[in-house]
């Protein structure tokens, strides 16, 4: 007799959770069971995963490069599943895909899934357009795979993920929407690091340390202690030359640090400096008096020739000119790493110290570390703040669209369950120098294939730039060990896990009745830099301009 | 009592449940019982109907349709584009369907339909080009001006010539697919596509907006052409990407954004060309056909544009391409292309490389879409040894090998050092190449005007207006043959 009531409560239970998600149903769905799974009280319900016709478009921005493994973890979930078919569409850029899906929501026609930044996806959730993945993240229904053509065949696939898996930080940026729902999930995540000339650095290592700086003998700073402010002009004052054009015998440049986006210049040092921004209910603040000393203090830094923007070599990013020793640090993508090292492919006669050495850092700070007291001096001005470490969190993410039908929502989950899994958010980051957006890829024991010959976990893939450092640079590997391939991209992820701890998110808002939304408050945060930078305004007309464009 | 209390509860709890559940998706019921009702709609047979007449006919019997494109063969003519191909859910015609229900429907791709590049002052007359515009004034100076063609690279990238200045061009707000260094899809027709426009061109006019060059040194520019001398200018790069050769990449702030976006979302919507339609001329192998390095040399055009699967013995190197030559004693030149550096590659090594895409440069049979991912290394440390030829060797089928040279004397160098000019005993005059990437020059080896040296290396083609699209009918000048010098120890200099 228990056992009939067990029974009829358990499927009570089953009836109740599938009942109240919104779950894709066909007529050969079946529930068989259910278990209770793992530690604890999870409930799995057990279902026969939908068998029909599935296709799903999926719009993006991927060129060949990118998309060729792009295209080979579709045919693999395609695979896995073979009554779905995957349409990926590269829209070329972020900003035709989002016109593009902006117009497709107006007339009624939107791909099943896309990339997007948080802003875009503000838009379409402000529009009604996206759908909300919260009851998959949190779906209990675990799906027998019974289609024996499946490459999966025999095997159960969970609908719900463990959100505790995935790097904070990313989360905190998906999770950012109204009533904290997860329109996106992290996709390709990318920060911001620093490029130096070791080369050079190396050969002013007397001048360094005597300001009292740390820097090995080959040339190394330290890769866990960011720089501050203050050391940067330090080393501007030893390696800038007099004027604006590099003296290769001398060893000094004409400018020290450029930094490729002035619109992440203006935000991530707006967070540093504790200098108010912008915040999630759409508020602009940058009025404010740690804004005006910040824009002071930089514009005293661009007039001295220690910041700089690539515009000065009418260039969109200052990697080039980098590589041609006009400038001897950079911030810019993690995801462009390979941008900043000169190779023979480089015109040898613009390689103005030849080949040289390159190391990563991670970007400067105010302090070492936050909420000290700071003082920066730009030669004239005393600017009191207290510090916050901040880094950049960039990169798109990935979402569902409303419109989809049940079933083409739940392999739109599942294939973001597939692209962001441990192994292939690894191959991933590997293949293309973005980052795992989940914890576990950094302790996987999962080999990664990445040709023919060449598998490695990203755990060894870490450790290539760790032992490199550790050697200050000096390997005995032979020359045909596959590791030299690897080293800046290894040393880039090893910078950028460094400054996982001080991600920090732009709040993402549609654009409201007083004010402009989040994307075009970012773009002209850097036109008020790019206009102090070419003295077309003073700090405070640029400061005024810009609130002008953002609000009305 | 018990059991029947359980089942009462049980047939409640299912009642609720169902309808608790209606707000879910529901699914189209379909059935091939003849019997006929008011609820139910006969699929009708739509073969060869357009997506009007499909949407005009489902509509009729009172169905919703949603589309799909079926692009799973090559569409060969016009009339084969904007037809019905099947129903979707393994529905057929003739099976019933709910009333009120939504269809699946798959057609072919649609036509494209321009409205935009060859009526450009309809839409915006502010954006035509005039006369005025660029009268007394040239493109390098002023942002605007005539120009000619020099030479052709691709769909988005061409060489003109100004006064007497010759300048590479990189076509603003668009991306064509690739067709030199990387081979992809619809490239080549994009690349046959832009130069049929020029060729046949009365006048060109480029006109710069934002940045004049990009991180390459090619100047950006906004590329207009006439047919002839009265007809208005027209857009070519705008006409690309209506007629789906390429995807919209045009900036922000430009004056042709909105035009641009509207032409490429019109022609996405026809999943035409490079919105997903299969390239007839594109190899969509992953891997390739396996053949010998002579097979490939002696059929090379068969497999221009294809994918192929090489092994070899790498010779030598400049930067990170190199000479593969196999026991045939027949080589080939691999372009690795960007970002594709890899210490695998080394002299000696033994690779086996697939996907990899014959195609010419300038003349020179290379194979290019290197990537590390295709790369297998089977033995390192080999050895080639080079043949001994003479310029009555030279020939397309040596292109690429490893060869000698003896007794060349040296005519001139080039004030770059990176070019020498040799003669050998019979007066046959050719260049011997040291590029840039190797890291030497004439200088650095030591070579002087009119010592006598010898010389290995792999055989090289060079004529800068070879025209690929006419390959069959080109005949090979020995005098443009040259000897690439990549290692210092390649030269001895004998008096």
């Amino acid at each position: 007799m228990k056992k009939i009531l067990l029974s009829i409560m358990a499927l009570m239970v089953v009836f109740t959770l599938v009942g109240c998600v919104e779950m894709a149903t066909t007529t050969t769905t079946e529930l068989t069971t259910s278990t209770t799974t793992g530690v604890g009280t999870t409930t799995k319900i057990i279902m026969d995963l939908p068998d029909d016709p599935v296709d799903i478009s999926f719009w993006h921005i991927y060129g060949a490069d990118k998309s060729a493994l792009l295209d080979q973890l579709i045919i693999e979930f395609e695979e896995m599943y073979p009554n779905v078919t995957i349409t990926s569409t590269s829209q070329s850029d972020y900003n035709t895909l989002r016109e593009k899906i902006n117009l497709g929501i107006s007339v009624g026609q939107v791909p099943t899934m896309a990339l997007g930044y948080p802003d875009h996806f503000a838009g379409y959730v402000q529009a009604g357009a996206a759908y909300s993945l919260n009851n998959m993240i949190n779906s209990n229904v675990r799906y027998e795979i019974t289609d024996s053509s499946s490459s999966i065949y025999g095997q159960f696939v969970d609908v719900g993920v463990d959100l505790s898996d995935f790097v904070p930080g990313y989360l905190a940026e998906n999770n950012q929407y109204v009533g904290g729902q997860y329109f996106t999930m992290p996709y390709s995540k990318s920060t911001e690091m620093m490029a130096v000339n070791r080369t050079v650095l190396k050969s002013h290592i007397a001048a360094i340390r005597a300001a009292g700086i740390t820097i090995s003998d080959q040339g190394f700073l330290s890769h866990t202690t960011p720089l501050t402010f203050t050391q940067i002009q330090q080393l501007g004052a030893i390696m800038l030359n007099s004027t604006a054009v590099t003296d290769v015998t001398a060893k000094k440049f004409a400018y020290l640090l450029n930094y490729d986006s002035s619109g992440n210049m203006f935000i991530n040092m707006s967070r540093q400096w504790k200098a108010p921004y912008t915040n999630s209910a759409g508020e602009i603040l940058i009025d404010n008096p740690t804004t005006k000393s910040m824009l002071n203090y930089i514009d005293a830094m661009f007039k001295q020739r220690v910041f700089v923007l690539p515009a000065i070599w009418s260039q969109t990013y200052g990697s080039n000119n980098f590589k041609y020793g006009d400038v001897a640090m950079t911030v810019g993508s993690t995801a462009g790493v390979l941008y900043n090292i000169p190779t023979t492919k480089d015109p040898s006669a613009n390689l103005k110290f030849g080949i040289f050495d390159v190391d990563f850092l991670q970007v400067p700070q105010t302090a070492t570390a936050s909420n000290q007291t700071v003082t920066l001096n730009d030669g004239t001005n005393n600017y009191q703040l207290t510090s916050s470490l901040s880094a950049v969190q960039q990169g798109p993410n990935i979402g569902v669209f409303q419109k989809a039908s049940s079933n083409e929502k739940l392999f739109a989950w599942l294939f973001i369950k597939h692209l962001t899994s441990t192994e292939n958010t690894v191959r991933w980051a590997i293949d293309t120098g973005y980052l795992p957006v989940r914890l576990s890829a950094y302790t996987s024991d999962v080999e990664v294939k990445l040709s023919p010959t060449v598998s490695m976990t990203y755990t060894s893939f870490m450790q290539i730039g760790l032992d490199f450092w550790a050697a200050d640079g000096i390997i005995d590997w032979p020359s045909t060990d596959v590791r030299r391939d690897y080293i800046y991209k290894s040393m880039v992820a090893n910078i950028a896990k460094n400054q996982t701890e001080y991600y920090q998110y732009d709040p993402a808002f549609a654009a409201g009745s007083r004010s402009a939304g989040s994307a075009t408050v970012r773009v002209e945060a850097g036109f008020c830099l790019d206009f102090i930078f070419n003295k077309s305004k003073t700090p405070t007309q640029a400061l005024d301009f810009f609130k002008n464009q953002v609000t009305w | 009592m018990l059991k029947k209390l359980s089942l009462l509860i049980l047939i409640v709890f299912l009642i609720v449940g169902v309808i608790g559940c209606t707000n879910t998706t529901s699914t189209t019921e379909s059935t091939t019982d003849t019997t006929t009702s008011d609820s139910m709609v006969t699929l009708p047979d739509l073969t060869g109907a357009s997506r009007e007449t499909i949407t005009e006919t489902l509509e009729g019997l009172g169905l919703t349709i949603k589309y799909f494109f079926d692009v799973s063969k090559v569409f060969n003519s016009d009339a084969e584009y904007d037809k019905f191909v099947k129903y979707g859910s393994d529905l057929v015609a003739g099976n019933k369907v709910l009333n009120g229900s939504e269809v699946r429907v798959y057609t072919t791709p649609l036509n494209l339909e321009p409205i935009y590049y060859n009526n450009l002052s309809a839409y915006d007359a502010t954006l035509q080009l005039i006369e005025s515009d660029y009268l007394n004034k040239e493109f390098i100076a002023d942002g605007i001006g005539v120009v000619t063609v020099d030479r052709y690279v691709d769909g988005d990238t061409t060489w003109f010539r100004s006064g007497s200045q010759t300048f590479s061009v990189r076509y603003l707000g668009i991306d064509t697919p690739e067709s030199t260094a990387l081979y992809e899809a619809w490239g080549k027709a994009a690349a046959k596509y832009t130069e049929d426009k020029l060729k046949n061109a009365h006048t060109i006019v480029l006109q710069a907006e934002g940045e004049r060059q990009d991180g390459n040194g090619r100047y950006l520019a906004w590329v207009w052409y006439r047919p002839t001398a009265s007809s208005n200018f027209i857009l070519l790069n705008l006409e690309l990407v209506e007629l789906a050769y390429s995807k919209n990449k045009v900036s922000i702030g430009s004056k042709f954004i909105t035009i641009l976006t509207l032409a490429d979302w019109n022609a996405s919507m026809t999943r035409r060309r490079v919105w997903g339609e299969l390239d007839p001329a594109y190899d969509y192998s992953k891997t390739g056909t396996q053949m010998s390095i002579q097979y490939l040399v002696e059929n090379f055009d068969t497999y221009v544009g294809l994918k192929v699967v090489i092994t070899g013995t790498i010779t030598r190197m400049i930067g990170d391409n190199i000479y593969l030559q196999d026991e045939s004693g027949f080589g080939v030149y691999m372009y690795a292309g960007f970002n594709n550096s890899t210490v695998l590659l080394q002299i000696g090594a033994n690779v086996t490389i697939g996907a990899l895409t014959p195609t010419y440069y300038s003349g020179s049979p290379q194979l290019s879409n290197f990537r590390t991912a295709n790369l297998s290394v089977n033995s390192t440390d080999n050895v080639v040894t080079p043949n001994i030829i003479t310029y009555n060797d030279f020939s397309f089928n040596r292109i690429g090998t490893f060869v000698t040279l003896q007794n060349l004397t040296i005519t001139y160098i080039n004030p770059a050092k990176s070019s020498v000019t040799v003669k050998d005993s019979s007066n046959n005059t050719f260049t011997v190449r040291i590029d840039d990437a190797t890291l030497l020059n004439a200088d650095i080896l030591g070579l002087k005007v009119g010592d006598v040296i010898t010389v290995s290396g792999p055989l090289g083609y060079y004529d800068f207006d070879f025209d690929s699209s006419n390959h069959a009918s080109y005949i090979y000048n020995k005098s443009k043959f040259q000897l690439m010098l990549t290692l210092a120890t390649d030269v001895i200099i004998i008096e």
